[in-house]
């Protein structure tokens, strides 16, 4: 387990859980439910925001709330 | 009484484009007591005897409320007392994406209203080898009617109104999750539990309805983003972009703003030579018509920006400038979606200040809004070059940059890094417990469509026009009077003295300086000098300060009119050479000096002198308290800068 931060660039992995807080109803609304599978597509720079794939959208992120995600690599899935 | 019929959906799935598609120009723009999101509502003929109201709700994902603005979702479909209680709902879900539309189906649904759902994007499907089955769908989802629409063709829209006829009472509702949403609509905990048992059903429901027939066709987007969001190209074709709208507002709008500036005066004038001559003939002629001209002459800008906004946001590109400008601007408690307002507030912070409706947290919105107009506006400019060809020698720097270019281009880094600074400070001063977070969809790329366009711009140019025009046009009123009335016999005293002292040519300049300097603003000038005096102004400039606040640009005319000269300075330089024979009574000094003139600058890049700004500024937050706000700390400002600019150069 481990923060989607932490993910590297265009390998999928899938939710565990969002961090509890004022921001997981958003999230989980967005589509970071747990089971669902998520990459990150590209960083901006600077330590910006990360646009993550959710398959059938993509939807950025900052730092802050990427931590919130936990996610757990999927293993052989790769594009 | 008409049938209610309320839009709901998430972002980007073409929701606003079904309202106008249903709705055409028969759209109504109003407020929702307490927030400052736009109320739109509009009216549909379904068929030849049934006309409804159709209401259109914010884009959202969830009926929770995530900010203050979406509250209005769950305030209106909650309580069927509401005045904006719909007796039927259209659900617009992308279909390209149903997973996630569905949570907000589901939820509606299980509130009770009789519901409608409409599949957009399904073209989108085909092209990526998706089917999906409508009729399981729509079984699975208890019998809802489902139809497809095209909201960029507008395809399926009449199959829509048909449906629309018929959609009623709803028998029995088997809700989707064991939580009623009414009851867990304050506890954000149980909404995220709920959203999840949600998901896990929605998820079963669709086995079987959607259908991998093919494989994906290649993404464009993907292809698109890995230039327009490099860390090296994409921040060169944004600013590419930037500098390609800004050469169309300045070059392109001048040509209607200069007509439009001619009609109302040819309009004046006619009025003047074909009305009764009397005080009532005057307000029309000085005081009305010129008002209405001055709302008028920023509709060029108003809407040359919001064309262009409008093609960077239908397009998708907006949010990729989000994305790149966020994490520059966070240190100073903006958002990426603050960049483009304050980028146009360069030409002009009307439109600036409107185009910040993008912005999703109140608090970025408001500190966006406050520091938009120190960004240097293109009325600026006049003032700025009377006053550098004055007071600035015409020298070069290192033998080849310019000192007159180097002065302006510092007025224009003062006033960015002004703005930057002043939204550090005020970050922390506005208190509205959201927390600032940026989770933003990042839509596919899509051609903009024309008529959308279209509708977007008329509608802008109806707010400003009504909603701000309104103020304007009564402060212009106002000023108007304050400068052309005064105590009686003060003017015509001052009138018959400046008769006796001048050839017939002279008169009528001198008759207008005559009235400016004993009317209530002229009086106002002399009472303000005392004040003005430490940053080196006499009356004179006091009251251009005070008429200025109709439009900075109205700086030179007033003092055009004072000194009794012709306004252009550029070709003539009688004003020029008047500015610098002027001498204070008491020492013989010139009042125009380095000091005294770049305080004034200075007091320029600062000073709030803008009522249309001001008018648009209560208008987009619906209160008096942000426009007096930002009146107050700009002065304030422009006061205490100019006071130090003249005591360090003087």
């Amino acid at each position: 387990m481990k923060q989607l931060t932490a993910l590297p660039e265009n390998r999928w992995a899938r939710v565990l859980e969002i961090q509890p807080g004022r921001l997981a109803p958003r999230l989980v609304e967005m589509g970071f439910c747990k089971g669902s599978h998520v990459r990150i597509l590209y960083k901006a720079p600077f330590n910006g925001p990360l646009a993550i794939d959710l398959g059938a959208s993509s939807v950025a992120l900052r730092v802050n709330e990427a931590e919130l995600v936990l996610v757990e690599e999927v293993k052989g899935e790769e594009s | 009484m008409n049938r209610k019929i309320a839009l709901i959906g998430n972002p980007n799935t073409g929701k606003s484009s079904l309202f106008n598609h249903l709705t055409g120009l028969r759209q109504h723009v109003g407020n929702y007591p307490g927030i400052t999101l736009d109320k739109k509502w509009g009216e549909c003929f379904l068929g030849d005897n049934e006309q409804v109201e159709i209401l259109d709700l914010p884009g959202v994902y969830s009926v929770f409320p995530r900010s203050k603005d979406e509250r209005v979702v769950m305030d209106i479909l909650s309580n069927p007392q509401h005045i904006d209680f719909p007796d039927a709902i259209v659900i617009v879900v992308d279909a390209s994406n149903l997973d996630r539309n569905l949570l907000l189906f589901t939820q509606v649904h299980d509130l009770g209203i009789p519901a409608l759902l409409v599949l957009t994007m399904d073209d989108m499907n085909r092209k990526n080898g998706v089917t999906i089955d409508k009729q399981l769908l729509s079984k699975r989802l208890g019998g809802v009617a489902i139809v497809t629409v095209n909201a960029r063709t507008g395809e399926g829209v009449d199959r829509l109104k048909r449906s629309l006829l018929a959609v009623g009472e709803k028998s029995e509702v088997i809700p989707f999750s064991p939580t009623h949403p009414i009851e867990i609509k304050e506890d954000p905990i149980a909404q995220r539990n709920d959203a999840e048992v949600r998901f896990e059903a929605i998820r079963k429901l669709l086995i079987g309805v959607v259908r991998r027939t093919d494989q994906p066709a290649h993404s464009s987007t993907r292809r698109i983003d890995s230039i327009l969001v490099h860390r090296v190209w994409g921040y060169l074709i944004f600013l590419a972009v930037l500098l390609l709208i800004f050469q169309f507002i300045f070059r392109l709008a001048a040509i209607p703003m200069d007509l439009i500036d001619g009609w109302f005066l040819q309009l004046s004038i006619w009025a003047q030579a074909h009305m009764p001559e009397g005080a009532f003939t005057n307000l029309i002629a000085e005081g009305v018509i010129p008002g209405i001209g001055g709302v008028v002459v920023f509709v060029p800008q108003i809407a040359i920006l919001f064309f262009f906004l409008s093609i960077l946001e239908e397009s998708g590109y907006m949010a990729r400038v989000v994305f790149l400008m966020d994490r520059l601007v966070r240190p100073f408690g903006l958002n990426g979606k603050s960049v483009v307002p304050l980028m146009s507030s360069v030409a002009c912070a009307i439109p600036g200040v409107m185009a910040t409706r993008t912005i999703n947290t109140f608090k970025d919105r408001i500190v966006t809004i406050m520091v938009a107009p120190l960004m240097s506006c293109s009325a600026r400019i006049p003032v700025y070059t009377l006053l550098i060809a004055l007071v600035i020698p015409a020298e070069r720097v290192w033998g080849f940059f310019d000192l007159h270019g180097l002065v302006l281009l510092g007025l224009y880094a003062l006033g960015l890094f002004s703005a930057l600074a002043v939204a550090g400070v005020m970050k922390r001063f506005v208190k509205t417990g959201e927390p600032s977070y940026l989770i933003l969809e990042m839509p596919m790329y899509r051609w903009p469509r024309w008529k959308e366009l279209g509708i977007n711009l008329v509608e802008k140019v109806r707010v400003f026009a009504w909603d701000a025009g309104r103020v304007i046009v009564a402060i212009s009123i106002v000023l108007w009077a304050l400068a052309s009335y005064g105590p009686a016999h003060r003017i015509e005293k001052a009138e018959q003295e400046a008769m006796l002292s001048a050839s017939p040519e002279e008169a009528e300049q001198l008759k207008a300086a005559a009235r400016l300097e004993n009317s209530y603003i002229g009086i106002l000038g002399h009472a303000i000098e005392p004040v003005i005096k430490p940053l080196g102004y006499d009356w004179k400039m006091g009251i251009s300060l005070i008429t200025s606040f109709a439009a900075r640009e109205v700086f030179v005319g007033s003092m055009a009119t004072i000194y009794s000269v012709g306004e252009d300075f550029e070709e003539n330089t009688v004003l020029m050479d008047r500015l610098r024979e002027e001498r204070w009574s008491e020492t013989g000094e010139p009042v125009y000096t380095l000091a005294s003139g770049m305080s004034l600058m200075v007091f320029y890049v600062y000073a709030m002198q803008c009522m249309a700004t001001f008018a648009v500024v209560r208008r987009e937050t619906k209160s008096w308290k942000w426009p007096i706000i930002q009146l107050v700390y700009m002065g304030v400002l422009a006061y205490v800068a100019a006071f130090i600019t003249f005591q360090l150069l003087v």
